[in-house]
């Protein structure tokens, strides 16, 4: 019975574990992430989504230890309208914003696939950082690099620059509230 | 051209509209025991019935942190009175009134003896020692009564460590202005004490820049048998700084820039007494100067995870002296240039959670090269000092707790 009743915790805690952890799938040489909805409610997550004020949520990958991809989602509950603002930039530079009326739109916007890089090859191994800030990025520096920088071209194949630096750099000065690391072994054929 | 001028459309316009203001009905902070709710609002540079964006908040968020009685600051918003109002909540996480800097950081040659690494810390404090206890009085005024050991090796002029008790007063005329009072008393071997003023004003310029003001005044006396002495020194500083970390003393992210003058006096007299054969004699000395120069120094911090951070830091000063010395008929003109740089790495032994209350516990690695030079005018070759070249590797062990901050290290210096 004891012996059961172990067992049933540990998969409990796996999957709990599990349940942390995005799923990763290649379509076209694009990778994309699907994040599980349990980081919304992460307490500390939680908490800042309440506060008004954006959530930035810091996604990059990075291949061999090279920065190759990212990608940025931001959400802030309006008060007011008691609305859900998000905005997700993709790789390419591609925004999808949107109002949301309800938690559960917004569980399933969430976990919408969000796209982190292109690549070429048979199999890919990334190491995926998401860090979560408090407040909004630096839209206005955001543009200006992103215009001087690359010409607002993404860069999308393995480059270790250019739009991914304009994705990701301005708002990392910004004390993250969590952050989280996943190792992704994908099979692109 | 064209297609940056599309692309700025295309991106900027909307990116930029993102950018929400929120009007801030009324200011609330929580979580304060000690800490007056006013000097918080002032300190954040935040006023009620004003529009800001997240950027500002983030900012004055940044602020707050920087402060040595606050741990951390969480910013959130509330509904206010009527539709598109706010109130801002800042609840606190506060340090204990009784407050310490310890930075010991011990470097030895290969001989194992202690070198005086001829540098300061790595950031623009020089203080290695200071504990006291602060109260906040009234709405905005905070009373200090503790110890100092200053290491801050300016030239020309002695350092020394104190007793000190002070007022500061902060948002002065609603300006966000602060000013600090001490009356200090050197601490020093076979001294009289002698109380002095120190006074500092802080004038913020935006969120992240500050002109500060000091004037600092020591004065020692000496009765050593029948040598009485008495010394009295006079440093005005004024100093712009652009600092953007997130820590007051030992920070992992952000840039900190300063530059300022420093203008001085000292002023030595002793009295003494030659017994010889042809009877007593009594001899007074006097020595006086007057020195002036520019201070500045750069520093960058990086977080490379939630854990790592680098860092790399130049300090350049230059000085310059008049000196007046009655012992040997010596006027002489001196000037000393002193620059610096180094670079860190830390890693912190805490995850963000356990550092959200603001405590952190770290290791570090640095490494510094120093060089001072001084030269006398009219040029005695006899006089002329060797120029000052120090390299050293350190490593140290920071921690940071509601109790105060503390450095303990040990380098190799050559």
């Amino acid at each position: 019975m004891v012996t059961r009743t172990a067992l049933i915790a540990l998969l409990f805690v796996a999957l709990s574990a599990r349940a942390q952890r995005p799923s990763f799938t290649a379509q076209n040489g694009v990778i994309a992430a699907s994040l599980p909805a349990s980081l919304l409610q992460h307490a500390s997550v939680k908490k800042q989504l309440g506060s008004g004020l954006t959530t930035t949520f810091l996604l990059a990958a990075a291949r061999e230890g090279k920065r190759a991809g990212g990608a940025r989602i931001e959400i802030r509950y309006d008060l007011w309208d008691e609305v859900w603002l998000v905005k997700r930039v993709e790789f390419d530079g591609k925004i999808d914003r949107q109002r949301i009326t309800s938690l559960e739109a917004l569980e399933k916007w969430w976990r919408t696939p969000v796209r982190l890089l292109s690549a070429g090859g048979n199999r890919i191994l990334l190491q995926v950082d998401c860090n979560v800030l408090p407040f909004s990025a630096a839209e206005e520096e955001d543009a200006r690099q992103w215009i001087t920088k690359s010409g607002g071209v993404g860069t999308a194949a393995g480059g270790g620059g250019g739009i991914i630096d304009v994705l990701i750099g301005t708002t990392i000065s910004a004390k993250p509230i969590v952050s989280f690391r996943w190792n992704v072994d994908l099979s692109l054929r | 051209m064209i297609r940056k001028i599309v692309l700025l459309l295309l991106l900027a316009t909307p990116l930029a509209a993102q950018e929400t203001e929120f009007f801030i009905e009324r200011i609330e902070v929580r979580n304060h025991r000690r800490v007056s709710p006013h000097v918080v609002v002032a300190e954040s540079r935040l006023r009620e019935g004003q529009s800001v964006s997240e950027e500002e908040l983030r900012d004055a968020s940044a602020r707050l942190t920087r402060l040595p009685f606050l741990l951390s600051v969480d910013f959130a918003l509330e509904r206010g009175t009527e539709r598109g109002k706010h109130v801002l909540v800042i609840t606190l996480q506060e340090t204990k009134p009784f407050f310490f800097l310890l930075d010991v950081q011990q470097y030895f040659d290969t001989q194992s003896r202690y070198v005086e690494a001829d540098d300061d810390s790595r950031g623009a404090t020089g203080e290695n020692l200071a504990l006291g206890f602060r109260w906040f009085v009234g709405r905005r005024g905070a009373v200090h009564i503790g110890f100092s050991g200053i290491d801050r090796d300016r030239e020309f002029s002695r350092e020394y460590a104190s007793l000190a008790a002070g007022y500061t007063q902060y948002d002065i005329f609603g300006t966000r202005a602060f000013a600090t009072v001490n009356l200090t008393m050197p601490v020093q071997d076979s001294s009289r004490a002698q109380l002095s003023p120190q006074v500092v004003v802080g004038v913020p310029l935006s969120a992240n820049q500050t002109l500060t003001l000091k004037y600092d005044e020591a004065r020692f006396e000496q009765e050593i048998l029948d040598y009485d002495s008495g010394y009295e020194q006079r440093i005005v500083t004024a100093r712009w700084t652009h600092n953007t970390t997130n820590e007051p003393f030992f920070p992992t992210r952000g840039t900190l820039l300063y530059a300022g003058p420093v203008l001085g006096w000292t002023d030595g007299a002793s009295t003494y007494t030659i017994v010889g054969p042809d009877g007593t004699d009594v001899r007074t000395q006097s020595y006086h100067s007057r020195f002036y120069g520019i201070e500045t120094g750069a520093a960058k911090y990086v977080e490379l995870t939630d854990r790592d951070s680098v860092w790399g830091d130049v300090r350049l000063e230059t000085s310059r002296a008049e000196i007046r010395d009655s012992f040997d008929d010596n006027d002489a003109d001196r000037v000393s240039n002193y620059g610096s740089a180094g670079i860190g790495y830390s890693h912190s032994l805490w995850s963000l959670e356990e550092r959200a209350g603001g405590g952190d516990s770290r290791l570090e690695v640095t490494a510094r090269y120093a060089n001072r030079t001084r030269r006398h005018y009219p040029e005695f070759p006899e006089r002329q000092a060797p120029a000052l070249d120090t390299r050293q590797v350190g490593g140290a062990w920071l921690r940071r707790t509601s109790w105060g901050t503390l450095r303990l290290g040990v380098g190799y210096a050559w």
